[in-house]
């Protein structure tokens, strides 16, 4: 695995996802050297090697490379088909999926995201994110070939929250006891990425303004957790038809010490009478192998008109197969009938994307070839 | 199992769910009882229980781990032909590999152009006990379920029974004479795959031996114990040992080193996971479990329909749902048209996630849109008393669980790409029978699921 797939170390609180397009002159043949020295930078810059004659703490900045249908078209490679068949829909105001309650923002007119190469850099501080970021343009303005897109920088909040105000990221699996959620196998895909993984991004505006005005008893409904303590609601035996939040095994929050089986939410049914079965965090994780590994890091921009703030989250995932994320956000007991959570069709214009990808991710190894599928 | 109105076959099947469970205990699990404190063999007998539902994906994970989703849907909508001298008796083609409690089969129209995908996840256990103690009654459920008419003269009981009159019969003949034309062995080894049409042509109830009540009640009873991440000091910690740990260090099997090594390779299904991991969060919890209804189920509300196309007012007339379990959820699911309609089962068209059509041309298509499971009656956390035990593998992960299975599935694939019958295939998995396994059996010996 690249380093930057979360898999026996934590990545850095700080992200960034840099987006490259082919340039319209570029030749295939060129490809190769443009990704070996791609892939020549990213292991300098991770080792704290600037130029030659600077050294840096690298401050844990771990650089990742995906591979786009663009890309693997061009290159002549063939994109694999479940790549392919997950591929995000144009930006229309309409679903980023058929089947998908999810929609793109009114006002995204292209999607920059759906790219050749997607470098994801994450760092113990953005300046590490950034200034890598930065060292990757000046190589591309020298090499051409590949130019940047897109700029997409995030950060995780020390207190684990979202800007929803509850815990986030709580019941992820742990992928070094669960490789097999993010790991392509032999037989799988192509050999090339066998060992590898895909990985997946939306840039998703959170409006708040559509949030704010709901009561927190409500919020605690259709997020699926208890707002204080993160604990997951579950129905309650005693008055059936209701829910309360879970009983937390030792004091603190759900990510206190000795709460590790309160993460995991055991399935509430869809049609429960509490509604709680069609929360976030039952709509999110319906099946309990069928996850994927999430990241998130939030982000917060500044608009040229009111409202001069926008809030919104950086989704990354990892996963063994497109199909785990095209489900989670296509099947109907899933997010394919509430962009959120709650009842159906509910909270249609809390969340807008503004961007989405999805790369190939196969694993590298100094001093091999640059293009995975040659070797 | 949808209710008979007959007590006899209420009985029976009762009967049957407690000698299976004791079988198991006595045999699997060498009289070890300490699942039986978290797993009650009747919901009913649990108070204030609350319902979990336990779902997971009826794509046979094997294959898509070692073929890819192409090779996958190539190997389950196989259909080889009729042709295949005595390799038939031990090989139905791509249903073989429906492994994931759920099965289907592609109804062929006169023409031989695919027509219908019938889909059942009911439990062969249930049809058995009904062979054997009402031959009646099972003629008439069997018509219904297919033909939608309880006297459908399409089932009569030369197609149940083969040559054996049922009704002089006693039961053991009748359930004898069942397996071998409706059934199939209830293990691969020896393997009896059934030799009469019904279950063949049509999808009438799960036969691959691996869908059985034995293999579903083994993996609620091997998850249902409090199992710990080892502390420093090797004594049970307050964390729960994550899920990979309960195949790799498993108490009931330390004594048993080579079934212990083989159980990873249940981690490499999408149910077996699934129903460990919900079992064994709610043992965590000294919570009492049953299966309620004890049965493998379709639910209809994770159905993603939407990704179908069909022909203007077709939609309501070709998605049949059937044999209901409770409400959403169903045993048996068939799609395309009726015998009375020209149209074939390529009038329907699938969405993929782009938005991309093609027609639907078998099963497997169906199975990507679906979800099965169980689903378990939990009672009130503390209610057990169970103190934690320590788990403490070797390794603590579970690496490609499937990375031994290609070298059969890839021959078997090949035959299947190349429209072989069944005879050929057969000499094409030659090794898979070297290995002394048939076909199903491309499965390493070892306990429960696997046998």
């Amino acid at each position: 695995m690249q380093h930057g797939v979360p898999v026996g170390r934590a990545a850095g609180p700080y992200f960034g996802l840099l987006c490259l397009d082919l340039e319209p002159e570029a030749k295939p043949a060129d490809i190769g050297g443009v990704l070996g020295e791609l892939q020549a930078l990213g292991r300098r810059l991770s080792e704290g090697r600037f130029w030659s004659f600077v050294e840096v703490d690298p401050e844990g900045l771990a650089v990742l490379f995906g591979y786009g249908a663009a890309l693997l078209s061009a290159a002549g490679v063939g994109v694999p088909a479940g790549l392919a068949a997950a591929a995000f829909r144009a930006p229309d105001g309409g679903s980023v999926l058929h089947g998908a309650a999810l929609r793109w923002a009114p006002q995204a007119g292209a999607n920059p995201a759906d790219c050749a190469v997607a470098v994801q850099l994450t760092a113990a501080s953005e300046a590490a994110v950034t200034r890598a970021a930065v060292e990757f343009d000046r190589l591309l303005r020298e090499t051409g070939v590949l130019g940047v897109a897109a700029w997409y920088p995030g950060y995780r909040r020390p207190d684990r929250r979202s800007w929803l105000g509850f815990h986030d990221g709580v019941a992820n699996p742990d992928p070094t006891e669960r490789l097999d959620l993010l790991e392509v196998t032999r037989g799988a895909g192509p050999g090339w990425l066998a060992g590898g993984t895909y990985l997946g991004f939306l840039r998703i505006r959170v409006r708040l303004d559509q949030w704010d005005g709901i009561d927190p008893a409500k919020q605690e409904q259709l997020v699926g957790r208890h707002l204080a303590s993160g604990a997951a609601m579950e129905v309650d035996p005693d008055r059936p038809g209701e829910y309360q939040p879970a009983a937390l095994p030792v004091a603190g929050d759900v990510f206190a010490r000795g709460n590790e089986a309160a993460r995991d939410p055991l399935p509430v049914a869809t049609g429960e009478p509490s509604g709680i079965g069609r929360s976030h965090v039952q709509r999110s994780r319906r099946m309990l192998t069928g996850r994927i590994v999430r990241q998130g890091y939030e982000y917060l921009e500044a608009a040229p008109t009111p409202p001069v703030l926008r809030t919104g989250l950086n989704f990354v995932s990892f996963q063994s197969a497109p199909e785990r994320l095209t489900r989670v956000l296509t099947g109907p007991g899933w997010l394919g009938s509430a962009a959120f959570g709650g009842q159906d069709g509910s909270l249609g214009d809390l969340l807008e994307v503004d961007a989405a990808g999805l790369y190939a991710v196969p694993p590298l190894r100094e001093g091999s070839c640059p293009l995975p599928w040659a070797t | 199992m949808p209710e008979t109105g007959s007590q006899t076959v209420a009985e029976s099947w009762r009967t049957v769910q407690e000698n299976v469970l004791a079988e198991l205990l006595q045999h699997d699990f060498r009289r070890d009882e300490s699942g039986l404190r978290f797993i009650r063999p009747h919901a009913a007998d649990i108070a204030k229980a609350v319902r979990v539902p336990v779902f997971w994906s009826p794509v046979p994970r094997r294959l898509t781990d070692c073929l890819g989703p192409d090779g996958a849907r190539t190997l389950c909508d196989w259909t080889p032909r009729e042709t295949a001298g005595e390799h038939f008796g031990t090989m139905r083609g791509g249903r073989e590999y429906h492994t994931e409690y759920c099965e289907y089969a592609v109804v062929l129209d006169a023409a031989g152009r695919p027509k219908r995908v019938e889909i059942t996840t009911e439990l062969r256990e249930w049809w058995l006990a009904l062979a054997r103690c009402a031959p009646d009654l099972l003629r008439r459920e069997a018509a219904q379920v297919l033909y939608g008419d309880p006297e459908d003269g399409r089932v009569g009981y030369p197609d149940l029974y083969g040559d054996l009159d049922p009704l002089p019969a006693g039961q053991a003949e009748r359930g004898a004479a069942f397996q071998r034309q409706v059934a199939g062995s209830e293990l691969n080894r020896p393997r009896q795959a059934p030799q009469g049409r019904l279950n063949r042509d049509h999808a009438l109830f799960m036969a691959v031996p691996i869908n059985g009540l034995d293999d579903l009640l083994w993996i609620l009873l091997l998850g249902a114990r409090r199992f710990a991440r080892a502390a420093a000091d090797g004594s049970a910690s307050d964390r729960p040992a994550p899920l990979p740990w309960l195949l790799l260090d498993n108490p009931y099997y330390r004594a048993q080193p080579e079934a212990m090594a083989s159980l990873a390779h249940l981690y490499g299904t999408q149910a077996d996971p699934a129903v460990l991991r919900a079992v064994q969060l709610l043992a965590w919890e000294n919570r009492q479990i049953s299966a309620d209804p004890l049965a493998a189920v379709l639910s209809s509300d994770d159905f993603a329909l939407d990704r179908l196309a069909f022909p203007a007012g077709a939609a309501q007339r070709w998605v049949r749902w059937s044999r209901p379990a409770a409400p959403g959820l169903y045993q048996r699911l068939v799609i395309g048209p009726g015998d009375d309609e020209p149209e074939t089962l390529a009038d329907i068209q699938v969405l993929d996630a782009g938005g991309a059509a093609s027609p639907l041309t078998g099963g497997f298509q169906l199975l990507e849109l679906l979800a099965t499971g169980i689903v378990l009656a939990a009672g009130p956390r503390g209610t057990v008393g169970a103190v934690p035990e320590a788990l403490r593998p070797v390794r603590t992960s579970i690496h490609d669980p499937n990375r031994n299975e290609a070298a059969e599935l890839v021959p078997a694939l090949a035959a299947a790409r190349a429209g072989l019958g069944a005879a050929m295939a057969g000499a094409a998995m030659a090794g898979a029978a070297m290995a002394g396994a048939d076909v199903a059996g491309a499965v390493p010996a070892g306990p429960r699921r696997m046998s």
